[in-house]
C-alpha cells in the first residue's frame, strides 16, 4: 500500500572551515541533530543512508557511519546519485522501504570535511572517481567543474544575448539571503565593484559565481505516517509530495543543451504525482553550485520564463518576502558546499515556520531541485506542510 | 568487438596521422563522440570509421583565467576551452587556438588543426 513517508526531525552542524574534523564524525552529529529534533530514541532508528565524501574516494561509507555511532542497524546504505538528486533518491529509497514494511524510521545524512582536508589546490571533488572520458577532456585543460558550467554559462548568454556580467544579480541574491542565517559562512554583502574585482575564473563565472567547498553536514529523519502520527511527534510532519528525477549522462563530454537536461522530465514527474504546479510553490531550494545552475533549474522548471531569471533576482524577487523565495539559507554558494542536504534541511525549516528571520510567509509547499555532475543528472522533490 | 582501448588507441592513432576519424554505426547512420565499441543509439557493434571534414561550429566555449587545472595549463592561461559541434554531428571538447580568447564567439566557424602537446597529439581548433 502507498502511504508515503513524512520527515520528522532535521539536523545541522556548524558551516565553515572546522579543522580537526572528519567527515564520519560530521555525519554523526549531523545524524544525532536530527535523532534528537525528531524526539525519537536512537533505537529507534532502523535505516540509515549516507553519502561517502566527495573530495576522497570511500567504501563501505555508511558502515563506518554506524561503528562510530555504535549503531546495530537492519538497513544500512551508501547511497549516490549525484548531487542534490542524491537526497532524493534516499528519500524515495526509504519511503520503499518504509510502504514495504522493512523499515519504519531513516536517517538521510551527508556531510564532509572538504574544507580543510581536500588536497591542496584542489576543489574537494575527487572527479576520477567518479566521471567518464577523461581522455578526451584533460588533455584540452578542462578538467575542473568551474570550466563545465562556464560552459553552460556561456551558451545561457550567448542565448539570450545578455553581458558576461549578466550573473551578478544572482549571486548577490544568494548573499542577501545568507546574510539571515547566522550558519552561513559567506554572509557579507558586496557591491557591484567588489563582484567586478572578484577573480575571473572560467568566463563568465567569478569565483562569486561559484560556491565554496565547506566543512559541514546535514541530516533529516523521514519515518511512515503511521509512527508519526502514534508517536506524536513534536514537530508538524512534512510530506513527500512528488519526486522526479531523470540522468542523461556523467561526464561534461555529455552534457546536454540547456533544454535538454533532465529537469523537464523530472519536472513533470514530481508535479504530476502531486498534482501541483510551479504556482502553487512557496520555496524553491536549488543545487547553486554556480549562479547559472540557479537560471537553469528556475527556467527548465517553470518557475520563471526563459532568459528571465537575472531581472527576477535584480528586482529582489529570490528573497524569502520575493515573489519566488529561492534559497533562503544562502545556498551552496553563501551557506557553503554541503553537497545540497542543507537544501532539505531548509526547506523542511520553512514549512514547519521555524525560519525566524527569513521566514516565509504562510509556506506550505516546498520543491528541492538539482543536478548532479554538470547537468548529469537532474531532479526535483516536493515537500508539503502537514497531512499524517 | 574491439575493445574500450582498442578503441581509444584507433582515435588516437587517427589524430596522430591529422586524419581525426570518429566512430560510425552503419545501421543508424550516424557518427557518435566519444569513442566506444557500441553505437549508443541501438548498441551495436562498431564497424566503421569515418574522417571528418574537420569543420565545425563553436557551440559554447570558455576563456579561463585562473589555474583551475594543475600542471601544464599553469602556464598557458589565459585559454579557451570550447565545445565544437562538427559538420558530422557529434559534438567535441577542445581548446581554440591562433585567435585571441577576447575574439571567440558561439557560432563561429572554425576548422580542425592538430597539435603535439605534451608529447601527445591533439586535435584544436582555429579560426575557419
Ligand atoms: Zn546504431
Amino acid at each position: 500500500m502507498r502511504d508515503g513517508a513524512v520527515i520528522v526531525g532535521i539536523g545541522e552542524t556548524r558551516v565553515g572551515k572546522h579543522p580537526g574534523r572528519s567527515t564520519v564524525g560530521l555525519q554523526a552529529e549531523a545524524v544525532i541533530r536530527a535523532i534528537r529534533d525528531a524526539g525519537i530514541e536512537r533505537s529507534e532508528v532502523d535505516g540509515l543512508y549516507a553519502l561517502g565524501p566527495y573530495a576522497t574516494g570511500s567504501s563501505m561509507h555508511a558502515l563506518g557511519l554506524v561503528e562510530y555511532l555504535g549503531m546495530r542497524i537492519p538497513h544500512a546504505v551508501s547511497y549516490d546519485v549525484g548531487g542534490t538528486v542524491t537526497f532524493m533518491g534516499m528519500c524515495l529509497a526509504a519511503t520503499a522501504a518504509i510502504e514495504e514494511g522493512r523499515i519504519e524510521v531513516a536517517v538521510c545524512t551527508f556531510g564532509e570535511n572538504a574544507a580543510t582536508r581536500r588536497a591542496p589546490q584542489s576543489h574537494g571533488f575527487d572527479r576520477k572517481m567518479t566521471m567518464n572520458g577523461e581522455e578526451y577532456e584533460l588533455p584540452f585543460g578542462a578538467g575542473s567543474p568551474l570550466i563545465w558550467y562556464g560552459l553552460m554559462a556561456q551558451r545561457y548568454l550567448d542565448r539570450y544575448k545578455l553581458p558576461q556580467d549578466a550573473f551578478f544579480p544572482i549571486a548577490l541574491a544568494l548573499r542577501k539571503n545568507a546574510s539571515l542565517n547566522e550558519n552561513a559562512a559567506y554572509r557579507e554583502l558586496y557591491d557591484k565593484a567588489a563582484y567586478d574585482k572578484s577573480p575571473m575564473m572560467a568566463e563568465p563565472l567569478r569565483r562569486l559565481d561559484s560556491s565554496p567547498v565547506a566543512d559541514g553536514g546535514g541530516a533529516f529523519v523521514i519515518c511512515s505516517k503511521r509512527f508519526a502520527r502514534e508517536r506524536r511527534l513534536k514537530h508538524t510532519p512534512i510530506s513527500v509530495l512528488g519526486v522526479g528525477m531523470e540522468a542523461t549522462g556523467s561526464s561534461i563530454l555529455h552534457m546536454p543543451d540547456m533544454d535538454q537536461t533532465g529537469f523537464e522530465a523530472a519536472g513533470r514527474e514530481a508535479f504530476a504525482e502531486a498534482g501541483l504546479s510551479p504556482e502553487d510553490v512557496d520555496l524553491v531550494t536549488i543545487h547553486d553550485g554556480f549562479s547559472i545552475s540557479i537560471a537553469m533549474a528556475l527556467e527548465t522548471l517553470g518557475f520563471c520564463g526563459p532568459g528571465e531569471t537575472v531581472e527576477l533576482a535584480a528586482r529582489g524577487g529570490l528573497a524569502y518576502d520575493g515573489e519566488r523565495p529561492v534559497n533562503t539559507h544562502g545556498g551552496l554558494m553563501s551557506q557553503g558546499h554541503v553537497g545540497g542536504v542543507l537544501h532539505v534541511v531548509e526547506a523542511v525549516r520553512q514549512l514547519r515556520g521555524d525560519a525566524g528571520s527569513r521566514q516565509i510567509r504562510d509556506a506550505r509547499i516546498a520543491a528541492i531541485c538539482g543536478n548532479g555532475g554538470p547537468f548529469a543528472v537532474c531532479g526535483m522533490m516536493l515537500l508539503g506542510k502537514g497531512s499524517c | 568487438m574491439m575493445t574500450d582501448q582498442e578503441v581509444s588507441d584507433h582515435f588516437w592513432n587517427s589524430v596522430k596521422s591529422k586524419a581525426m576519424a570518429l566512430p560510425w554505426c552503419a545501421k543508424c547512420a550516424r557518427a557518435f563522440f566519444y569513442p566506444k565499441p557500441i553505437c549508443p543509439d541501438c548498441w551495436g557493434e562498431i564497424s566503421e570509421w569515418k574522417a571528418v571534414s574537420g569543420r565545425g561550429k563553436v557551440w559554447s566555449h570558455s576563456v579561463v583565467r585562473f589555474p583551475l587545472v594543475r600542471g601544464p595549463f599553469e602556464e598557458r592561461l589565459p585559454y579557451t576551452v570550447a565545445f565544437v559541434a562538427l559538420e558530422e554531428g557529434p559534438r567535441v571538447l577542445s581548446n581554440i587556438v591562433a585567435c585571441p580568447p577576447e575574439e571567440v564567439k558561439g557560432g563561429m566557424d572554425v576548422q580542425i588543426t592538430y597539435e603535439e602537446r605534451d608529447g601527445k597529439w591533439l586535435y584544436l581548433f582555429k579560426p575557419a
